[in-house]
């Protein structure tokens, strides 16, 4: 990650989406945990959308998964947090962490 | 639960439009999740789901869009569907001017007639843009939908409603169809 950039609201929730679901984690599963976790329910397209910006920043790899009679014998794209994504991903938390410090006061929370 | 998944099958309509969205590498992927997820909707709460299928490709239509420009170099993109835009405009002006000459007394069906070979073109518009760049029939649909609502602004009392609507609604659909079919005859050829 460059130095000073941070990672975007949604590139954070799917990156922590990915680091959750593990070898499980695709398009369905990742928009379906973020939605019952933070009650954001993403469109398809935002997910895959932000998929591919991580995945060009190399933060992300995916690979084609078997097809299952469920999803009407189409094959799954998984999708895998790498060290660089996981890297931006704790020095983006660890960033908005030093910036909410002392603020637990004022908002009455956190 | 295969039984819940086949009464539960999503709107055809639906996945064909996010088919003519999505490039071949992605179809799979994006549309096997949809169908897994509405059929996981149906078998929990037992209702059909159309609405939040619907709901889905249409919230997702501007982000594949987007992933496709960026795939595909989107001046190309761009270029294509403007190239393919301008013939269509040509194929339609010459057809309306000979349709004028036919029915000079009575105007409707000459909007009729206008109407059909307009949407025509755009669907030969269509053909064209994605014969010259792969995703360039999604941009000529948004382009085609952004001139209708200008036009739709600026010559509103001049053309009727239905007129302007129909163009608004099944002119991007047009272009989008005229991709599909090209798309389709491309995938016959590497079968055949």
């Amino acid at each position: 990650m460059p130095r000073g950039e941070l990672l975007g609201s949604l590139e954070q929730l799917v990156l922590l989406a990915l680091v959750r679901l593990g070898t499980n984690a695709y398009g369905m599963t990742v928009r379906r945990e973020i939605e019952e976790r933070t009650g954001r329910a993403l469109s398809i397209g935002a997910v895959y959308a932000t998929l591919e910006r991580l995945q060009t920043k190399g933060y992300v790899r995916s690979f084609i998964g078997e097809p299952t009679a469920l999803r009407g014998g189409r094959a799954k794209r998984l999708f895998r947090i790498e060290s660089e994504g996981e890297r931006a991903l704790r020095t983006t938390q660890e960033t908005m962490r030093k910036m909410t410090v002392g603020l637990k006061n004022r908002w009455g929370t956190t | 639960m295969g039984d819940d998944v086949t009464r539960g099958t999503p709107p055809r309509s639906a996945t064909w439009l996010l088919g003519v969205l999505l490039s071949e590498a992605d179809k799979d992927a994006v549309i096997g999740d949809l169908i897994e997820e509405h059929a996981l909707r149906h078998s929990q709460s037992g209702r059909r789901g159309s609405w939040w299928y619907w709901s889905q490709v249409a919230r997702s239509v501007l982000p594949f869009f987007w992933i496709a420009i960026r795939r595909e170099r989107w001046l190309g993109i761009l270029g294509a569907a403007i190239t393919a835009y301008l013939l269509a405009t040509i194929i339609e002006s010459a057809a309306t001017i000979e349709i004028s000459r036919l029915f000079t007394a009575n105007a409707l069906p000459q909007e009729r007639m206008g109407l059909l070979i307009g949407l025509s073109a755009m669907a030969l518009g269509g053909y064209t843009a994605a014969w010259i760049r792969r995703g360039a029939a999604a941009a000529l649909a948004v382009i085609i939908a952004l001139m209708v609502v200008a036009l739709m602004v600026t010559m509103s009392e001049s053309v009727p409603l239905w007129y302007q609507l129909g163009f608004l609604v099944f002119g991007p659909l047009a272009s989008l169809a005229g991709g599909a079919l090209w798309r389709r005859r491309q995938c016959k050829k590497r079968v055949f």
